[in-house]
């Protein structure tokens, strides 16, 4: 199996990676690692991973749930697992099949030991979390204009 | 023995007869559009379109790789007609390679860019160099094909 893991914070995407390489040696071969905000992180070889583990919220725009929206791409193709660090709505459910609010007292390794065993989430599975907080649905709507290149280049 | 060596002279006038690549550029900003086209048009025959329908027919003219920005609009913040584009493109010239560009910063764009065959995404403001590099690579990639 390879993953890709997904999220804002390089401290969380190098300690997921720790974990995954030394608790997960025999299950997980390979390990990506790609960035939110950073869509030129994105390799080709990551859209056929079997397993994501992402951040479901920018931690630079914490209004912007980029990370549930791109796993949702892959629902029932890639076995998911998303992590909600950021604070959630009262009535939002802290724990699922693919799912998880931290900080919690569950173990994260049977967490990712159940993901890897179910069969991965369906869109169905996505949309129940939408119902229970509409911020999930937002989409990118900000088109900043801004510099046009990054350099400058003499004489253009 | 020596393989024989090309004269210089020679070298030269078979590398001035040599036609540049033909890229376009799709984008409906016109201060994109002439930006990148003045950085690029020194090493490329450069095509330039603002909207879905105009590129389709750039594209027909024959092009050897497009530069597509995923919206082409505006007014119309959920426009994603560089996407569909791309899709077109691939569907009618599969062989052509495309780098899709954008100002949003949002990783599950560039997820169905690729999906849809792009090689490559760009994020605005344009890196000139990772700019440069892709389609050189791109372009010696091709070749090869």
């Amino acid at each position: 199996m390879r993953a890709t893991i997904l999220t804002g914070d390089n401290e969380l995407k190098f300690s997921l990676k720790r974990y995954l390489r030394f608790l997960f040696y025999e299950e997980i071969k390979e390990i990506f690692t790609a960035k939110l905000g950073e869509p030129s992180s994105l390799l080709p070889e990551m859209l056929s991973t079997e397993l994501w583990i992402a951040e479901a919220f920018n931690p630079d725009n914490i209004e912007n749930p980029e990370g549930f929206r791109t796993v949702k791409k892959f629902a029932g193709k890639a076995k998911v697992l998303v992590l909600f660090i950021s604070e959630v709505p009262e009535n939002f459910p802290k724990s699922g099949s693919f799912w998880i609010c931290l900080p919690s007292g569950e173990s994260i390794y049977e967490k990712i030991k159940n993901v890897i065993k179910n069969p991965p989430p369906s869109e169905e599975d996505y949309e129940y979390l939408e119902d229970s907080w509409d911020l999930l649905r937002y989409g990118p709507s900000h088109h900043p204009r801004g510099k046009i290149l990054e350099e400058k280049i003499e004489g253009t | 023995m020596d393989p024989p060596t090309i004269p210089e002279e020679k070298f030269w006038r078979k590398k001035l007869k040599e036609p540049k690549a033909k890229i376009l550029i799709v984008d409906d900003i016109e201060d994109y559009l002439r930006s990148l086209e003045n950085v690029l048009k020194k090493d490329y025959e450069v095509l330039i379109a603002k909207s879905l329908e105009e590129a389709k027919e750039k594209a027909k003219e024959g092009i050897d790789i497009a530069l597509i920005d995923i919206r082409l609009s505006e007014e119309d913040m959920t426009n994603r007609d560089g996407l569909v584009f791309l899709e077109w493109l691939k569907m009618n010239y599969s062989d052509i390679p495309a780098v899709v560009m954008s100002a949003y910063q949002e990783f599950d764009l560039a997820v169905d860019a690729l999906n849809l065959g792009a090689k490559y995404f760009l994020k605005k403001p344009i890196n000139l160099v990772e700019l440069k590099g892709t389609l050189k690579m791109l372009l010696e990639g091709k070749s090869k094909d």
